[in-house]
């Protein structure tokens, strides 16, 4: 599956990704991949109607995001897969998908959340998950929209 | 009181609610929240407080800046098992005034419908020789 971009924003599918990203990256499906939204009926229906209908959407739980992942599933499809967590995002590389980008776009703040950047909070959790990421050498840009400026962030996680 | 929370990006919502205070003159029961830098779990607790602490009102009327954005997303959780609370979206002043003139005036089921039509009416292109 070409991947144009993996993505860790609690808030999913909003405005910074469908004005931001989509536009510019102009993905064929975005994969929200999240187990409570995989089977809540008014949510799927809500962000699929926030989406431009040229694009498709799927909504899969994190062994199927997995399952599909390895199995190259959406091969003739440029796929944008967003997470709303750093758990999350670990939880399908623990089952062998290999990642090389994550992107940081957006972890607000929740208590016990400590600021890194003015729209990334990390908890202790979320800095576990992190380390264990670069451990397996995936480089983690921080960037909420395509107009702002990267950031590499694993020297400040580890 | 039918009460009114305006929950949008920025320092909208606190602007909508000031610039309507000058438009229509003093008014009560109506809260902006802004959704700067909180998670939707954060905003989404915010709001229930909001709504919850007077839970024997004549209602409540979520107003969000755009729909589909995470603060429509915040509160339609917030709405999806609350019968006395509504959500509408792309809130802008005609639709704020149009609010706080008939929400003592209309009953509540009936108010968000109203409050639409209003904010559709005032969207329009225009020239001088059409007005």
């Amino acid at each position: 599956m070409p991947l144009c971009l993996i993505r860790v924003d609690d808030r999913l599918i909003h405005g910074q990704v469908i004005l931001g990203w989509a536009r510019a990256m102009k993905p064929g499906r975005i994969v929200v991949a999240n187990d409570r939204i995989a089977t809540s009926t008014w949510e799927r229906k809500f962000y699929t109607s926030s989406v431009p209908s040229n694009i498709k959407v799927s909504f899969l739980d994190l062994d199927e995001t997995a399952r599909q992942l390895l199995n190259n599933l959406f091969k003739n499809e440029l796929v944008m897969i967003l997470f709303e967590s750093v758990k999350d995002v670990y939880s399908v590389v623990a089952k062998g998908v290999s990642m090389t980008d994550v992107n940081i776009g957006g972890l607000h703040y929740r208590q016990g959340a400590e600021e890194l950047l003015p729209y990334v909070f990390l908890t202790g959790e979320d800095r576990t998950y992190l380390r264990e990421l670069v451990k397996l050498s995936v480089r983690l840009t921080a960037q909420d929209i395509p107009g702002n400026s990267p950031r590499v962030i694993n020297p400040l996680v580890v | 009181m039918v009460r009114a929370i305006v929950v949008a990006h920025g320092n909208l919502a606190v602007e909508l609610l000031d610039t309507a205070r000058r438009v229509y003159g003093a008014f009560e029961g109506c809260v902006a929240v802004s959704n700067d830098e909180k998670s939707p779990v954060t905003l989404v607790e915010e709001l229930e407080a909001i709504v919850d602490e007077e839970p024997d009102d004549d209602g409540c009327v979520l107003f969000v800046d755009f729909f589909g954005g995470s603060c429509c997303h915040a509160c339609l959780r917030v709405g999806h098992q609350r019968s006395h609370v509504r959500v509408v979206t792309g809130v802008n002043l005609p639709m704020v005034v149009a609010f706080l003139y008939k929400r003592d005036e209309v009953p509540f089921d009936e108010l968000p419908r109203e409050v639409v039509a209003r904010g559709h009416a005032s969207v329009r292109t225009l020239n001088a020789e059409e007005c």
